[in-house]
């Protein structure tokens, strides 16, 4: 009987150690509890922290495209407050950067308690870089990781739309030196065209302006997307479903609802460009280089306003990307995140 | 002996609408088998229902010789208590009830409204942690959730009629809940129930 109930409270417990680790946590933070999905190489001593993008996304898709890493690493996939399966109940006002940050501080305090690696990796993409940028500001928390891979991400709205603006710029001086790799009519060029040249004309507004904001984001993501082929490209996808994943539809639906809007009015007076000079750590920017939504200007924005020393960080560039390189571009994604691991740990 | 059967029960003939009265006035076994939120949970409810008002309407006939057909409208009480579930996160305890309000065609044919309210005591499946510093992360206490679940939907069934007594009907029911508190708050969803009923105790 003693044999019994110490083996039922050991499996209630869970399991800390393995090559081929499956568990999934709750961190409550300030009314939030932050579905936290721990796969992968936990013996490998590393564990790598994926922060999603959005706002209102969620983690679980990630799996698809980053699983070969779980057979080197332990992998973190965990949902922000008020996004995929995360759960909690807080007030509407919790929905701000500082918070955001915090959250990410206790999914790293957590997996560092409950696990103890050796060395602790973040990964941001799209709003995860924000995330991720907003935890390294705040107090010594960099002193917590030993690198940060930010992902097709900003730092700041100001370069972000000064990128787009630059963008636009550059893009249609592009399409009409080759109209013939794009399907445009006179007047569709005429009209890019004509954003080219306000474009050149428009100084980017400092502090932002909601409507300069919307209105590069609109023309950037109107633009033809650049005809890059990828036939070499070696797809692998995981599966992030099934009956014991923590995804729930509804549930993503939901919570995409809830926080995109609060977190996206926010966004227009953030700005962390003084910060990240304090900001030290071992960095490589993973960047898809035609993204219209964060332009490869942001990568070289944030690569110098970063403290991190010259030899310390680099940006990879993916030329057969868009805004997702690791889905678009999966296997070198994965192989630029090994190699940055290995430096590192040396 | 199924040919001999099938004969007896022909010769019985179709029965009358006191005799439908009679089938349908019995208390009935119930089983569901119910999920929600488009996502991993599933849970399962057994229990009785127990018709508090029966009508029994004849259907005109296509000729005055043929036999009287009869539509079944009832108001039924059910009583149920269960278990739900959803992997790493949740694990409930339902007990309740619903209100149905019923028709049943002359051909087996079954379309319905239900209400309901359960009483939820739930418990935390994942582990949750509190991390206010990198030097204070625990564990949080399996905590029980009480809670009330209101659900209502619309049903589609049919009832096998048999000439010795309808025994068994197979519901599907989409719907929708309210629950809570949560720690969520309330928590609003869709459901998907698929229920059974067989007539407890013998045929006629």
């Amino acid at each position: 009987m003693r044999l019994l109930l110490a083996s039922l409270l050991l499996v209630a417990c869970g399991s800390r150690s393995g090559t081929d680790h499956d568990r999934v946590l709750y961190v409550r933070n300030d009314g939030a509890d932050l579905m936290t999905w721990v796969r992968g190489n936990v013996d490998s001593g590393v564990v790598l922290i994926v922060s999603h993008g959005g706002p209102g996304g969620e983690a679980t898709t990630y799996v698809e495209d980053l699983w070969p890493l779980e057979a080197d690493y332990a992998v973190v996939y965990w949902d922000q407050r008020g996004s995929g399966a995360s759960r909690g109940m807080f007030r509407a006002e919790r929905f701000n950067y500082p918070q955001f940050g915090d959250d990410l501080r206790a999914v790293v305090d957590t997996v560092q308690a409950v696990y103890e690696p050796d060395d602790t990796f973040l990964m941001g993409h799209s709003f995860g870089v924000e995330v991720g940028t907003e935890f390294l500001v705040q107090g010594d928390n960099q002193d917590k990781v030993s690198g940060w891979m930010p992902v097709n991400g900003t730092f700041s709205v100001v370069p972000h739309a000064e990128a787009q603006r630059r963008f636009i710029v550059d893009r249609v001086d592009e399409i009409e030196a080759n109209p013939d790799n794009y399907d445009l009519d006179d007047d569709r060029l005429a009209e890019l065209q004509t954003w080219r040249d306000e474009a050149e004309q428009a100084t980017t507004p400092d502090p932002m302006e909601r409507v300069y904001l919307d209105l590069m984001w609109e023309r950037a993501l109107s633009l033809p997307a650049y005809p890059f082929e990828n036939e070499d490209s070696d797809y692998d996808r995981g599966q992030r479903g099934g009956y014991a994943s923590p995804y729930s539809a509804w549930l993503n639906l939901r919570n995409e609802r809830r926080s995109y809007t609060p977190m996206d009015q926010a966004y227009t007076s953030w700005d962390r460009r003084q910060e990240v000079a304090e900001v030290t750590v071992p960095t490589a920017f993973l960047w898809g280089q035609w993204d219209p939504i964060m332009p490869p200007y942001v990568a070289e924005s944030y690569y110098d306003a970063i403290g991190t020393p010259e030899a310390e960080k680099e940006i990879i560039w993916f030329e057969h990307a868009y805004h997702s390189p690791m889905y678009e571009d999966q296997a070198p994604f994965n192989e630029a995140v090994r190699d940055f691991v290995e430096r590192v740990r040396q | 002996m199924l040919l001999l059967w099938s004969s007896l029960a022909l010769a019985a003939g179709p029965p009358s609408a006191e005799e439908v009265r009679a089938q349908y006035q019995q208390p009935r076994a119930s089983f569901s088998w119910f999920t929600q939120d488009f996502s991993p949970y599933m849970g399962v409810l057994g229990g009785v229902e127990l018709p508090l008002a029966l009508y029994v309407t004849d259907r005109k006939r296509r000729k005055a010789s043929k036999p009287a057909r009869h539509a079944v409208r009832e108001v039924t009480l059910a009583v149920r208590g269960g278990f739900g579930s959803e992997p790493r996160n949740v694990s409930e305890v339902l007990i309740g009830g619903s209100l149905i309000a019923r028709t049943t065609s002359d051909a087996g044919h079954r379309f319905g409204l239900r209400a309901g309210v359960d009483y939820v005591h739930g418990f935390t499946g994942g582990a949750v942690y509190n991390a206010t510093d990198e030097d204070n992360v625990r564990r949080a206490p399996l905590a029980a959730l009480p809670g009330v679940r209101l659900a209502a939907g619309l049903e589609y069934g049919v009832d096998w009629r048999k000439r010795r007594g309808n025994p068994l009907a197979i519901h599907l029911i989409p719907g929708i809940r309210v629950q809570g508190p949560m720690s969520d708050g309330w928590m609003i969803g869709p459901t998907f129930t698929v229920n059974t009923t067989w007539k407890l105790g013998g045929a006629r």
